[in-house]
């Protein structure tokens, strides 16, 4: 119980710094997306089975406050944790800066993943056309991408260390009862 | 290999991603907008601390990054006093000649207008923004609908959702954005659109008026949802429609949308 408690406060607390504190330090207008980044950490560590309820509940918080169609940021979510963990499976290494490595590349890709499917679903819900010229060649996606990295290497360590402490706080508990 | 294909993880993943799309594109328009409402209510303290720290952590930074010019500008700021007193006798004589041209022009005085000062608590995270969230909601009198000006009396978008202590404020780059005019210069009217987040776009204005690139664009209070007068930008170009019936003018806004940190409410 207390290890949901503490990553429903990690994501929660990971959105209201995406949505309103980091677009009024960054003056660029593109904003890094922090709830995808943990996602795909955990997602990379943990497996599907363990991330698919967190996903779906960053997704529809997202979706709530940015006023999109209720389903969007969970289906880009859900897609990249699948993916995410399924590529962790096939290029486990037990090096951890070479980990490290593969976790940059998730979040490169997944960075790409869900700006391209929360447009496309958003654009369709909505009836607008989809333009993948302008969807995957602009500065805006190169910029998401470069913010995406600077938070994922400046939350890696302390999620390392979260997940720790969670291991540390489940092993009490159960030598408590 | 068919055991593989359909793995419970795999059925799981593809039950989850049929839902969503049923969710995305079948969902009834508003039907979760009182689970919203309701989650918007919770949420709206963290929303607002979180700008507020914000906001501290960017001034601190520009304060930081300003040491070293304050002596500079303390001198440019001493001569500017000198220079502004100077200023305000003759804008004593433009401050009157405004009013009577507020008055020819039958632009409602921006003092009469019934104002709620806001905040902005959140935006549209693509870069082509074309909503914000403010920290005002039905609590405050805020209903959809209501203009939303900056501090000039420059117009930049609608209440679009109100909810208990927030409102989501479309832009004038919103595509759904249509609103009435005119030419402050030529008197031509038109409506300005929307422009997908990317920009607004002066149209329907016909052939026979008259549109010059650097004219003033403002609500012409037509419809009787906005009050005239209201600034909108000033047009960067002017072209023709395809089908050559009507004007278009691509309109530079006054102010950048993502900027903006206090708006007010137009409630009367």
């Amino acid at each position: 119980m207390s290890k949901k408690i503490t990553i429903f406060i990690v994501i929660f607390m990971a959105i209201m710094l995406q949505v309103s504190f980091l677009p009024n330090i960054l003056p660029s207008g593109v904003f890094p997306d922090v709830a995808l980044i943990i996602v795909i950490f955990w997602a990379a560590r943990s497996g599907f089975n363990a991330t698919w309820p967190w996903a779906i509940l960053g997704g529809l918080m997202l979706d709530f406050i940015y006023f999109w169609p209720i389903g969007t940021n969970v289906f880009s979510f859900v897609a990249i944790v699948f993916g995410a963990s399924y590529l962790a499976k096939r290029f486990l290494v037990a090096d951890n800066l070479s980990r490290f490595f593969i976790m940059v590349a998730l979040v490169i890709s997944g960075t790409v993943l869900n700006e391209s499917l929360t447009s496309i679903l958003m654009k369709s819900a909505l009836g607008e056309t989809v333009n993948f010229q302008t969807l995957f060649f602009n500065t805006d996606l190169l910029l998401k991408i470069i913010y995406n990295l600077l938070i994922f290497m400046a939350i890696y360590v302390p999620l390392l260390k979260l997940e720790k402490f969670i291991a540390a706080l489940n092993l009490r508990l159960k030598m408590a009862r | 290999m068919s055991q593989k294909l359909f793995s419970q993880k795999r059925i799981k993943f593809v039950a989850i991603l049929a839902a969503c799309i049923l969710l995305v594109f079948f969902n009834p328009k508003g039907f979760f907008n009182p689970i919203r409402g309701g989650f918007l209510r919770v949420v709206y303290p963290f929303q607002k601390t979180f700008y507020l720290l914000s906001q501290t952590v960017k001034n601190t930074a520009d304060f930081l990054g300003s040491i070293s010019d304050l002596k500079k500008e303390n001198e440019n700021l001493i001569r500017e006093n000198n220079a502004l007193s100077s200023e305000i006798a003759s804008f004593k004589d433009a401050k009157n000649e405004n009013e009577n041209l507020r008055e020819q022009l039958n632009l409602i005085p921006r003092k009469k207008f019934n104002l709620e000062a806001s905040f902005v608590i959140g935006r549209d995270p693509q870069r082509s923004g074309s909503w914000i969230t403010i920290d005002k909601g039905k609590s405050a009198g805020i209903e959809a609908g209501m203009p939303v000006i900056v501090s000039e009396g420059i117009l930049i978008g609608k209440v679009a959702e109100a909810y208990g202590n927030t409102a989501k404020v479309n832009l004038l780059t919103n595509s759904s954005s249509v609103i009435n005019a005119v030419d402050l210069e030529t008197k031509a009217k038109g409506v300005v659109r929307g422009e997908y987040g990317l920009g607004t776009l002066l149209d329907m204005v016909a052939q026979t008026d008259i549109l010059n690139t650097g004219d003033t664009i403002a609500t012409s209070g037509l419809g009787g949802d906005l009050p005239s007068g209201l600034l909108i930008g000033k047009i960067q170009e002017t072209r023709a429609t395809q089908d050559k019936l009507f004007q278009q003018a691509i309109i530079m806004p006054r102010v950048k949308y993502s900027n903006i940190d206090v708006i007010f409410v137009i409630k009367n």
